[in-house]
């Protein structure tokens, strides 16, 4: 019988965080900005990625995050910047999602058993002028 | 001598009273002043998973499939924690494995599902949270469509997603 290990490094509990889940944006440019916080619960430093997608998971064209990607130290908090153009007259739902594929810091392996994501609601409106 | 001391005692009497007076008076003061203490603060909604269980990937007999339901297979244990009511937990089957034979990859579909509370849904369907914990088993599985798994070192990442909807 083969018999393979689905996680390929030590069982190491993770989280990832974005605050708040929910988001409210009103503007009155083409650019909606909002910020989130974000943290790397981990004990160890881990590497983030950030990402906006919409309802069908794809990326928001034209979209912007800053950071794109960072490596947080364990235990570290830290800002996201979001910038997503919006319509005249327009209302429309963003996700904005930390993920984390984490590596635990003495293993070999070259892969992971899961990538944790959490992704917040970003509700934009722009009125008519 | 007698009535010296009797006054003596009566002054002493009324002095002992009007301090008694005094001090009881004082201490209702006191407790009449209350002062209060306010605690204030704005809690971020928010969300977090963990998966304190990793699974691992069993072989059918045929080795046309691993899964972590296939014997020597176990299912991965995630825990979600959220003061957000409308968060919501997904699972993302693999794409591609991480770690395999080369060619693993051709012919293969991956799938993924999630259970809570005997509940099973596959991956992208989402399950509503309940504010606090949960936790959730999640499945993983690889089946060829056309030849077998070579033995050797597999690795796929199922993804586990808190999402506000």
């Amino acid at each position: 019988m083969l018999l393979i290990a689905l996680c390929g490094s030590a069982g190491t509990a993770a989280a990832q965080v974005v605050s708040p889940m929910i988001h409210d944006v009103q503007t009155v440019s083409q650019i909606a900005a909002a910020r989130f916080e974000v943290a790397n619960p981990y004990e160890h430093a881990q590497t983030s990625e950030f990402f906006i997608v919409d309802d069908a998971g794809r990326a928001v064209r034209g979209a912007q995050v800053s950071p794109a990607r960072k490596r947080m130290a364990g235990g570290a908090r830290a800002p996201l910047l979001v910038r997503v153009p919006v319509g005249p007259n327009a209302k429309r739902r963003v996700y904005v999602c930390h993920a984390i594929t984490p590596r635990h810091p003495n293993s070999v392996a070259s892969g992971t058993s899961y990538r944790g994501e959490v992704c917040a609601t970003l509700d934009i409106t722009r009125p008519e002028h | 001598m007698t009535r010296n001391n009797s006054r003596t005692r009566n002054g002493g009497l009324v002095a002992l009273t009007l301090v008694s007076l005094t001090a009881m008076t004082g201490a209702a003061n006191a407790a009449n002043i209350d002062g209060e203490a306010v605690f204030a603060g704005a809690i971020l909604d928010t969300c977090a998973v963990t998966v304190p269980v990793p699974g691992a990937l069993g072989s059918s007999a045929d080795a046309t499939r691993l899964g972590s339901d296939e014997a020597g297979g176990s299912a991965a244990q995630a825990q979600i924690v959220t003061n957000n009511p409308r968060a919501n937990l997904q699972v993302i089957a693999p794409t591609n494995f991480t770690l395999a034979p080369a060619g693993s990859d051709t012919d293969t579909t991956f799938a993924a599902s999630h259970t809570i509370d005997g509940s099973t849904l596959d991956a992208g369907i989402s399950a509503l949270l309940p504010v606090g914990i949960t936790t959730a088993s999640v499945d993983a599985s690889a089946t060829k469509s056309s030849g077998a798994f070579e033995g050797g070192a597999y690795t796929m990442t199922v993804t586990v997603r808190c999402i506000t909807e």
